[in-house]
């Protein structure tokens, strides 16, 4: 039983996948099918997540192969933390999409397999104890998203999703370069058995494909100079999707950042880890000045993405066990409140056919529950207690002037306070302002209704939010679990290699 | 395309190239061969018979419907891992049955492998016939 729980993340969205595919006739049997498979999603993560804070890590060699052969599938504490957040966040826009509110086109049912394939990969992407794996779910993630951004026949749509798979191609080519060299000089691909073997290796033939592999998952992470396709393509999608991709697929890339750096380039992090923050604090300081300009919400979240990525490789670029335990709480905090307020914004889209911060306002009389629920959120991302931000940005920060890097502690208070004025111009100007009368092609509605779907996913969002930051000692405690493994790679590769079958 | 020639010599090539595709895919897994290179293979067969007759003239060739092969591979590789399960083992581990002796094959082992490899075969044939007809259509 516990052999089918392990992969169950990856065989559920594909089951689903293949019957949403086999029965497109109904959106009725589609969308309760997509909320039980999630709904099950969610039950599954939260089960291996309790397997793995009491028992340790839980490793599956798919079809008996003897292991450094074989296929693994490694959940440690940082991937089910992983998987509980992004099945709580596929959950909740499955509940948001269910009314017809969001533009989504779903009617043309194509939706359904895909958003389940695409969630087979982030889910197989996090589990998975191989890097040709990775490779592989990587594909699969960008096949779907890219298939999924295309699916409305627009001309900016298209474009903006020709430029994506552009670059993720690009990145997809990086990392199997990447992984030619590495399988050239080790023989092996296996992440429990390359960090086992990288130590017989002289350091120059791994510097190639470390550098390859950060220069892929940068890509897929939006960090500094690779962050490019990220504003150019996700403003254009519907807001629902745009939650899931700006919430998901980015932080993908971080987390096998993460993996790799941590378990595999050890030796190497430590001759780079300047250059990690250097990165970092240009990748903050970019993405928030983008931000800042921006009067269209989707297209100012996008560029926040960015901004807030930066923080977590400045985690990992500050390398102890209570950076990247910070890090990790991070990611996750980050998850939930972006996919949140992209849902906010996906409130506009649906009110008032716009997201123009010109052409909206007065939301604060219109839906006055709204706005508490954006205040949250927004707050919550900017940082300021009792919310999730707060403890994530303070235990980083902390971290980075006990390790003494004062100039990257003092960038990331300063993107804080610069999150914190974009922020409060999506209130000032959404929320606050008078709608804007006169000569308006939007008509201005006094009175607005939304379908109560909406308001119980952006509520579940919300609450996390707040959750976060009141349990924050526990989440913590988690986060920690989880970096000790990233910080003690023994850990894992004695979990896996001398795992009896 | 009007071709005579092209039309008659495609009445000969469709049986061959399914024979071929049969004989790959079963010879595949620890030979050369398999469910990938049938698939295309038969694709290929199902593309020239369009070509040279056109839908509209051949009733039973509308019967193969890509959609409905690519679901039916779909399931069928989905499938051949669920059998491990129920014999409690990790999922896609390969369970092996009796053998049965085919003519001009020769010796062929039964199991899940076989089973996925049906998978494959259906999904790539498809696929592949899929996108080959809608840019013929076009």
């Amino acid at each position: 039983m516990m052999q089918l729980l392990i992969i169950a993340p990856v065989i559920l969205p594909l089951g689903t996948a293949i019957l949403a595919f086999i029965f497109t006739s109904s959106l009725n049997f589609q969308r309760w099918l997509s909320l039980i498979s999630f709904g099950l999603q969610l039950a599954v993560s939260l089960l291996l997540f309790e397997k793995v804070t009491h028992s340790g890590l839980q490793v599956l060699w798919i079809g008996n192969w003897q292991p450094p052969f074989g296929i693994n599938l490694v959940i440690d504490q940082f991937s089910a933390l992983m998987l509980v957040t992004s099945s709580l966040l596929v959950f909740c826009i499955s509940i948001y999409t269910w009314s017809q509110g969001i533009n989504l086109r779903e009617k043309q049912l194509r939706y359904y397999p895909l958003i389940h394939l695409l969630f087979m990969g982030i889910s197989g992407s996090f589990i998975t104890g191989d890097l040709f794996n990775l490779y592989v779910f990587f594909e699969i993630m960008l096949m779907a998203s890219f298939v999924l951004m295309s699916l409305e026949k627009k001309r900016s749509r298209i474009e903006g999703a020709i430029k994506y798979v552009t670059l993720n191609l690009l990145s997809s080519a990086f990392f199997l370069a990447a992984l030619g060299l590495l399988y050239g000089n080790l023989g092996t691909l296996n992440i429990a058995d390359l960090a086992q073997k990288i130590s017989l290796v002289e350091s120059a033939n791994i510097v190639m494909p470390a550098v390859l592999i950060s220069i892929a998952f940068g890509i897929k992470s939006g960090v500094f100079p690779l962050y490019f396709w990220l504003p150019a393509s996700y403003p254009q999608l519907p807001s629902a999707m745009v939650a899931l991709f700006g919430g998901l697929l980015t932080k993908v890339g971080v987390y096998a950042m993460f993996r790799v750096w941590t378990i595999i380039f050890r030796d190497l992090q430590t001759d780079l880890s300047s250059w990690f923050i250097i990165i970092a604090c240009l990748t903050m300081i970019i993405g928030v000045f983008g931000a800042i300009v921006q009067y269209e919400i989707k297209k100012l979240l996008s560029f926040h993405i960015i901004s807030q990525i930066g923080y977590m490789i400045l985690g990992l670029g500050i390398f102890s066990k209570y950076s990247i335990a910070a890090a990790i709480f991070f990611i996750i905090h980050n998850m939930i409140a972006k996919t949140n307020l992209y849902l906010v914004g996906g409130v506009f889209e649906y009110t008032q056919g716009t997201t123009q911060l010109k052409k909206i306002g007065g939301y604060v009389k219109l839906l006055p529950f709204l706005s508490i629920i954006f205040l949250i959120s927004a707050l919550g991302l900017a940082g300021i207690p009792p919310l999730s931000g707060f403890f994530a940005k303070f235990l980083l920060i902390k971290e980075v002037f006990i390790q003494k890097s004062y100039i990257a502690a003092a960038i990331a208070l300063g993107v804080g306070i610069l999150t914190l004025f974009s922020m409060l111009k999506i209130w000032a100007e959404a929320f606050w302002k008078k709608a804007p009368q006169g000569d308006q092609v939007y008509s201005v509605k006094t009175t607005l209704k939304l379908p109560k779907t909406m308001y119980i996913s952006m509520s579940i969002l919300a609450s996390a939010t707040v959750l976060m930051g009141i349990e924050a000692q526990t989440i913590f405690s988690w986060t920690l679990d989880a970096a000790e493994v990233l910080n003690k790679p023994e850990i894992y590769i004695d979990a896996v290699l001398k795992n009896p079958l | 395309m009007e071709s005579v020639i092209f039309k008659s010599a495609e009445r000969f090539l469709f049986p061959v190239q399914s024979l071929m595709a049969m004989f790959f895919l079963l010879r595949g897994h620890n030979e050369p061969g398999g469910g990938f290179i049938a698939g295309l293979i038969i694709a290929c067969a199902f593309t020239l018979k369009k070509m040279a007759v056109g839908h509209e003239a051949n009733f039973w060739l509308r019967s193969f419907s890509a959609r409905r092969l690519v679901q039916l591979g779909w399931i069928l590789a989905f499938a051949s891992g669920i059998f491990a399960v129920i014999k409690s083992q990790p999922y896609l581990t390969a369970i092996w049955g009796p053998s049965i002796f085919i003519p001009g094959i020769g010796k062929i082992k039964l199991g899940t492998v076989l089973l996925f490899d049906f998978g494959v075969f259906f999904l790539v044939w498809g696929m592949v016939m899929g996108i080959f007809f809608l840019l013929i259509e076009d």
